[in-house]
């Protein structure tokens, strides 16, 4: 296990400092109050002790033993009475501080050199202190002096004795002057027996006071300590041991921490239950995302390509789902009568279901449309049918065009969608033949709404979710910033109006989540051609380049396979005649009132409009060559021929029937 | 240009749609020369042609001289394919239906 700081090792430590403070204040304590006890006691004792002296010496005059101290009292006994070190009296000489001993007894412990040196009789000079100057000056109640230095610690106490009673004029007799009487206790050796006594004892409650602290750190350990870390363990690595099977702490007694414990089995049952829940449902999200995925790309399949070419108009298509499967759908095609059917559409809600729907929508719309329906009626049937099957009551907004691009016609209805737009000269709103969304009621009728598109005009159409985009700071791009973007693509001959709106909803979007489907959906008109100018190989092949220029051309559908027949043999016959090997040629056509095509070729001079064979004397059965000049000069309602800087021009001119496209 | 030929009882009929050009009529050819040995009488439906050059003529003229007038039917001639055939006369040489 990781060594960690137990909070009850800090306890135990702090503990101890504790206790051992208050050890220590209380071993203070009692020494102090042990130690002034003592002194109180010591203090009775030496003023008994000097009592008793001034008592046992009142009968005698000390003077008259100072050169015989032998024969007077026995100083010695007092000491040896009262347990003390010496007993003195002593005659102060106040102006001199000096003091004469008149007699002096020994306790037990007296020092060597006390007894040698204190003796009756003997002066000792600067001696007399000021507690007994206070004794010789009359205070009789016992002066007591603490006299602590660094070597010595005795305690004195002083009293005054000034008569004595003289049998012989059996009255009392003062002294010339006072005398002192000094009883005198050497605390040094009661000291060191009492700091022995004091260090054992002290030692004692220190250990006793650890043990105890150790043993209380112990006890707490195994019964605190552990059992939380077994707990703290188990917590911290739940999740990975629950891998090989959850199993319960032991619950021990009814203390907090079998109340932890209990705790934990509890929340970590209901953990493990929640986690299992949790991975299931992450389980099944996963499988339903990647079915979500699959559901997109078949949805994504089921539109047309993107962009789509023709000679008379070009759609672009731009779709981008939302994060979900959504329901935005679009579709074209070319009818078997070449008209082109557009729709657009957009399911309510979202996801799985909203994906079905538009499946189903998309597949109907493209089925009715080739029918042959005009818009009303594909969208009535359009509804019928889903409305007849619509049991989660979905709905689809959706706005049906079909272009007739031979008359130049719109033919539009819509089932409650977002007006298209129309970008001419100027950008008009398809507000008319609006009906009710589709998929809930049978029976609705639509309305087909004409309008006649010219070249260069744009159909645009949307869903709500380009207007409602919102950006980052949830502001929606709105109905009118797009009107204001498409109205700059008046005038343009950029056909790409959705790209001009995409990069400015990119902008408009860039932060913000994307909510709803985004689909675009434009037809263009190509504009007229009326010139066109190719320059050509001498290869057969160009003739594919040939037509689809024609095609292009404003012209009927008739005099475009003039136009081929008339282009084919000319051309046909500059690659097989103008050249010996590859060589160029230039086509230049122009429509007007009357159509000109020039053919211009740097071949060999060469008049083909010289020599046209009569078609009545041509030899089907043998000969077959001139035929093709034959027909472009019949087809041709005039040409021409020269020869000019070394290059072949023929011009072939055809009238044009304006009134017939 | 699309070709589809069958045959019934040595009776050829190849189905023709689309332009009959300098670009398309070798396919054609090769398509009637490889029936023509086993067939008595062709048959080319043009109901599906919409258009027909000089090189398309050719082909078909080339038919008629292999096969006969008699044994070449032309059907369904569109009016603009129509027209190339009398433009050039070549009407009354053929076996038009």
């Amino acid at each position: 296990m990781k060594k960690t700081k137990s909070i009850f090792f800090k306890t135990a430590i702090i503990l101890a400092l504790v206790v051992l403070l208050l050890d220590v204040l209380v071993l203070a304590l009692t020494y102090n109050i042990t130690y002034n006890n003592n002194l109180e006691l010591a203090e009775s004792r030496l003023r008994n002790a000097a009592e008793m002296t001034l008592k046992s010496t009142e009968t005698y005059n000390l003077y008259d033993y100072v050169d015989k101290p032998e024969e007077g009292f026995n100083f010695d006994m007092i000491c040896e009475m009262f347990d003390i070190t010496y007993v003195y009296v002593v005659e102060p000489d106040v102006r001199t501080r000096s003091e004469t001993y008149i007699a002096i007894g020994f306790g037990e412990n007296a020092s060597e050199e006390a007894i040698n040196t204190r003796y009756p009789g003997i002066r000792v000079d600067g001696e007399l202190n000021d507690s007994e100057i206070e004794a010789y000056n009359g205070n009789d109640d016992g002066v007591i002096l603490h006299e602590l230095s660094r070597f010595d610690d005795s305690l004195i106490c002083y009293l005054p004795c000034t008569q004595y009673f003289d049998f012989k004029s059996n009255d009392y007799v003062e002294y010339k002057a006072p005398l002192v009487v000094g009883a005198e206790l050497s605390l040094n050796d009661y000291n060191r027996s009492f700091q022995r006594q004091f260090n054992v004892i002290t030692i004692l409650t220190i250990t006793l006071t650890l043990l105890m602290v150790v043993a209380f750190g112990v006890i707490l350990y195994f019964k605190v300590s552990h059992p939380l870390r077994v707990i703290t363990a188990r917590i911290s690595h739940f999740v990975t041991d629950r891998k090989k099977g959850f199993t319960k702490l032991k619950v021990k007694g009814e203390d907090e921490l079998a109340q932890m414990s209990q705790a934990f089995n509890t929340m970590a049952e209901e953990i493990d239950t929640y986690i299992g829940d949790i991975e299931a449902l992450t389980r099944e999200k996963h499988t339903q995302e990647a079915e979500l995925n699959i559901a997109r790309r078949i949805q994504m399949g089921l539109l047309q390509p993107d962009n789509f070419d023709t000679a008379k108009m070009d759609i672009d298509a731009y779709i981008l789902p939302a994060k979900d499967v959504g329901g935005d759908l679009y579709d074209y095609c070319v009818l078997d009568d070449g008209r082109i059917f557009t729709a657009i559409a957009d399911v309510s809600g979202k996801g799985i279901s909203a994906s079905l729907f538009m499946s189903r929508a998309i597949t109907l719309l493209h089925q009715y449309a080739q029918r042959g329906y005009s818009p009303a009626r594909i969208l009535e049937r359009f509804n019928d049918t889903l409305a007849a099957q619509n049991p989660s009551g979905l709905f689809i907004t959706a706005f049906v065009a079909i272009f007739d691009p031979q008359k130049h016609e719109l033919v539009y209805s819509n089932a409650g969608h977002n007006y298209p737009y129309i970008i001419s000269d100027k950008l008009v709103t398809l507000d008319s033949a609006h009906g009710v969304a589709a998929g809930l009621f049978a029976g609705e009728a639509f309305e087909d709404a004409t309008l006649r598109l010219a070249p260069g005009d744009i159909l645009f159409m949307f869903t709500d979710g380009v207007n409602e985009a919102k950006s980052a700071s949830g502001e929606f791009y709105s109905t009118q910033r797009l009107e204001d973007r498409l109205r700059t693509c008046i005038g343009s001959d950029d056909p790409a109006a959705i790209h001009v709106v995409l990069d400015e909803l990119k902008s408009f979007t860039e932060g913000a989540e994307q909510n709803d489907d985004i689909t675009m959906l434009t037809m263009r008109v190509k504009p007229y051609v009326s010139e066109v100018t190719l320059n050509l190989k001498s290869d057969k092949s160009e003739l594919v380049r040939i037509r689809s220029a024609i095609d292009q051309l404003d012209i009927s559908e008739d005099k475009k396979k003039t136009l081929y027949l008339a282009a084919e043999e000319i051309f046909v016959n500059i690659c097989s005649y103008a050249y010996d090997t590859q060589g160029e040629a230039g086509l230049n056509i122009t429509v007007g009132n009357v159509i000109g095509m020039t053919f211009t070729d740097s071949g060999a001079p060469f008049d083909p409009t010289a020599d046209v064979i009569d078609i009545n004397d041509y030899d089907h059965e043998h000969s077959i060559g001139g035929l093709g000049r034959f027909l472009v000069f019949s087809v041709a309602d005039r040409y021409d021929y020269e020869y000019k800087d070394g290059k072949n021009i023929l011009s072939l001119y055809f009238n044009n029937e304006v009134n017939d496209r | 240009m699309k070709l589809n030929v069958t045959n019934e009882d040595k009776i050829c009929t190849i189905v023709i749609e689309g332009s009959i050009d300098a670009l398309t009529s070798p396919e054609l050819e090769q398509a009637i020369s490889g029936a023509a040995p086993v067939c008595e009488k062709m048959i080319l439906d043009m109901t599906g042609v919409d258009y027909i050059s000089s090189a398309g003529l050719r082909t078909v003229v080339a038919a008629n001289q292999k096969l006969g007038k008699d044994n070449l039917v032309l059907k369904g001639l569109a009016p603009n394919v129509l027209e190339i055939f009398r433009l050039t006369g070549f009407t009354k040489f053929f076996n038009i239906e």
